[in-house]
């Protein structure tokens, strides 16, 4: 016989391997939904609600009325 | 709020999914799992709860008194709306869709008619929807707003709109034959008008 040294490996993990799936699985879970919600709410939800503030900023309604009127838009006046 | 609750769910589900299909172990004896069916079922009561309590506030919100300036009246019939203004002077008057015209390019199909209902703008202003023969309901999108037109019955919704022009709605009540023919557009104008308009 060959005299071969045997290199042995390291005895795999055979039990409780959902849990140790989960162990890393189910805060990175959490971590992506929230790092998700709050980069919507910065990108899309603020920037929303910027864009009203900005529109209703420097408005003037009676303005805008004046010249939907001019145009004829309305059949009242 | 809830598409923010929307967006967590889903980039959840979709780690989950992700990582399922990565996933090389399988577990061929599995017959229940009971904690996860425990943490399946209050997960998404307790989400429930995170929707509910601001919509509730807003539920409450939205009741608040406001005082109207002045009170409307719109009717709905097969197949067109009646509005009355009882406050100041007595008007009242039908609005019936205005037929398209192909050869006018400036008249949106199925939405123009004949009366516009003309209100101010920066007014409270509250509004009561009946029906005098099957249900109606008088819908404008823009103002958020929707009502039942129930035969034998008053419902009352407030509004205020901030800015002038044109709003468009349609009935959202299945009604008949010509349902998808009876339009509703606001002009709202400002206040100077709308007396000049209502006199």
């Amino acid at each position: 016989m060959a005299e071969k040294s045997v290199q042995k490996i390291p005895k795999p993990q055979l039990r409780g391997l959902l849990a140790s799936s989960l162990k890393f699985h189910l805060p990175a879970a959490i971590a992506v939904s929230a790092v998700t919600t709050v980069l919507f709410k910065i990108f899309w939800v603020d920037r929303r609600r910027a864009r009203y503030a900005e529109f209703y900023k420097n408005y003037d309604a009676e303005k805008d009325f004046e010249r939907m009127r001019k145009a004829g838009v309305f059949k009242s006046c | 709020h809830t598409l923010m609750i929307i967006t967590m769910i889903l980039a959840m589900v979709l780690y989950f999914m992700a990582s399922m299909i990565i996933n090389e172990l399988v577990d061929r004896y599995m017959l229940e799992g009971q904690t996860i069916e425990l943490m399946w079922t209050i997960a998404p009561a307790v989400i429930l709860l995170f929707i509910t309590t601001p919509s509730l506030r807003l539920l409450y919100l939205m009741d608040e008194i406001h005082n109207p300036i002045m009170t409307i009246k719109t009717i709905g019939h097969q197949w067109y709306w009646s509005y009355e203004y009882s406050d100041f002077v007595n008007v009242e008057f039908d609005s019936y869709m205005t037929p398209y015209e192909s050869d006018n390019k400036s008249m949106f199909r199925l939405l123009e008619t004949d009366n516009h209902v003309t209100l101010p703008m920066h007014s409270f202003i509250r509004i009561i929807v009946t029906a005098a023969d099957v249900l109606h309901s008088w819908t404008i999108p823009s103002l958020g707003i929707k009502a039942d037109a129930t035969p034998g019955r008053l419902n009352q919704s407030s509004f205020m709109i901030n800015r002038p022009g044109l709003l468009y709605g349609q009935c959202s009540e299945i009604c008949g034959a010509n349902h998808s023919f009876m339009p509703i557009v606001i002009e709202s104008v400002s206040t100077e008008s709308f007396i000049e308009w209502i006199k």
